[in-house]
């Protein structure tokens, strides 16, 4: 059964119809790339994914979670296990580094001592040990986006779904961040990545790349972790 | 129970992330609670002096010139325990004659009758109007009029009426306005604190995108907006106090003779209780979708 299931999604902001028909499904472990221009509804999609918008028609189903049948009680579930990377990092900004990737630990409860050892470890996975008692006000655009990857990719979901992760990271960051998220899907984590980066796909050898156009998926190539549909 | 002790503490920990906007919360409801409390200060004061002054009805009870004297005053200290005594003065013939005589102003002199007083033995006996005055008021009258000794019993039916019309006047009008103040002030208060919540929108959207469950998001929200209506609250009885202090003898010369008096403890405790909930619940609320 496929990890990620969505069968004839469409969705409208108003008038405006941001996605249309759109089917697609991800195996557990699985990489793929949704790549598009602006606009093209890549964000909507992974906000749709992380029951983030309401699914206004079709159907999907997001790490054993149905978003058509699922209890508003089950949405903290649904992103414990399906954890969304922000374009605008979505961090809190008065909060240091170390409180911020501490969050979503926190919530599940986990004890201090895990807490701080696995921050450390994100931390230095991604470059923010210097910084890690900074207020999050005081970094950089790059610090932040950083933050955000090191608070989903802390937990170690079955799925993260990422919007523009490299958006605002120089070449080289983006080559190490890409270089993490191989790593943790070597672990069994699930991707799908949001990207106008052309050059990203190429980062992840046999991820899928699925490409929306005005909404509509108009081309998928599969990779290794595909399914079909 | 470890991580619920956590996040209170988280969310009194938060107020310094805001100094400054909390600290303008917290003035913003002292001073509607300070408001509030002003009133409850004028109605206390007020519903007292009208019981004083008008809240009573007393009994004057005349014993024979014949009782003994061992044992009116048996009577008396029973008298005395009384519940709802507001007043109790008692006269031995002795003392009835020196009262006479000090009220004439010396004009006649009653020294020739020391020792012998033609006097009875009286009492003054003065009762707070409560509910049911009128079968109270009867029952005591009876009550009296049954004491052995007991020649007469009097009561002014005139000032039974006069007290039960005032009493009647708190509770249909000044106990309501009472209320309708501190739902004001909750309102005021809750709105406040409520307003406040906006400033942790993020924390809570960030929160719910991470999986947090709702009362993991409200607990700290509560304890912070709880903390903020009881440091308001404490700051408004403070300043109410201040203001006592200062007012309490604005109104005291004659013919008026008023002491401004403090709200009673208990009072000042259901206040602080009351903001403090009133904080509690609207913060918990602020945090709903």
């Amino acid at each position: 059964m496929a990890f990620v299931r969505v069968r004839d999604v469409s969705y409208r902001f108003g008038k405006r119809l941001a996605l249309e028909g759109v089917n697609f499904s991800l195996a557990k472990g699985g990489f793929a790339f949704i790549t598009g221009p602006s606009g093209a509804g890549k964000t909507t999609l992974l906000r749709i994914l992380h029951g983030d918008l309401p699914l206004m028609h079709g159907h999907a189903v997001v790490a054993g979670f149905s978003l058509n049948a699922m209890a508003r009680s089950e949405l903290p579930l649904l992103r414990r296990e399906a954890c969304l990377i922000f374009q605008d990092y979505r961090i809190l900004p008065e909060r240091t580094v170390f409180e911020n990737v501490a969050l979503p630990l926190e919530v599940r409860g986990l004890p201090r001592a895990r807490v701080a050892a696995r921050v450390a470890e994100m931390a230095g996975a991604l470059d923010l040990a210097k910084v890690a008692h900074e207020r999050c006000d005081n970094l950089s655009g790059g610090e932040r986006q950083r933050v955000a990857v090191a608070r989903a990719l802390a937990v170690g979901p079955q799925l993260i779904l990422a919007d523009e992760p490299t958006g605002n990271l120089d070449p080289d960051a983006a080559l190490r961040l890409m270089d993490v998220f191989r790593q943790a899907n070597t672990h069994g984590t699930a991707f799908i990545v949001a990207t106008h980066d052309e050059r990203l796909p190429g980062m992840i050898p046999g991820a899928r790349l699925l490409h929306l156009e005005a909404g509509r998926l108009t081309a998928t190539a599969e990779g290794g972790d595909g399914e079909d549909d | 129970m470890e991580t619920v002790f956590r996040l209170l503490l988280r969310g009194l920990s938060d107020l310094r992330l805001k100094p400054l906007a909390g600290f303008l919360i917290v003035c913003a409801v002292a001073m509607a609670v300070f408001l509030c409390g002003l009133f409850s200060l004028f109605l206390h004061n007020l519903d007292a002096e009208l019981g004083k002054r008008h809240g009573t009805v007393q009994f004057q009870v005349y014993w024979t010139a014949s009782a003994d004297l061992a044992r009116v005053r048996e009577q008396w200290s029973r008298l005395a325990q009384l519940p709802g005594l507001e007043g109790f003065s008692t006269f031995t013939p002795e003392q009835a004659l020196a009262a006479l005589q000090d009220s004439l102003d010396g004009a006649m002199d009653f020294s020739w009758l020391k020792g012998s007083s033609p006097l009875p033995p009286t009492a003054l006996i003065t009762f707070a109007v409560r509910d049911h005055s009128e079968a109270f008021t009867r029952e005591m009258y009876g009550r009296l009029k049954g004491l052995a000794g007991v020649e007469r019993v009097t009561f002014n039916p005139l000032e039974l009426d006069a007290a039960s019309s005032w009493r009647r006047i708190t509770r249909t009008l000044l106990w309501p306005l009472a209320g309708f103040c501190i739902a004001i002030a909750a309102l005021v208060v809750g709105y406040t604190v409520r307003l406040s919540m906006l400033g942790h929108q993020a924390e809570i959207d960030v929160l719910r995108l991470v999986g947090a469950r709702d009362w993991y998001i409200r607990l700290p929200l509560a304890s912070s907006g709880a903390a903020m209506g009881l440091a308001g609250s404490l700051c408004a009885l403070a300043l109410l106090k201040a203001a006592q202090v200062y007012l309490a003898d604005i109104l005291y010369y004659p013919p008026v003779w008023i002491r401004i008096e403090f709200i009673p403890a208990r009072q000042a405790a259901g206040l602080c209780l009351a903001v403090t909930l009133v904080s509690l619940i609207a913060s918990w609320l602020a945090a709903r979708d």
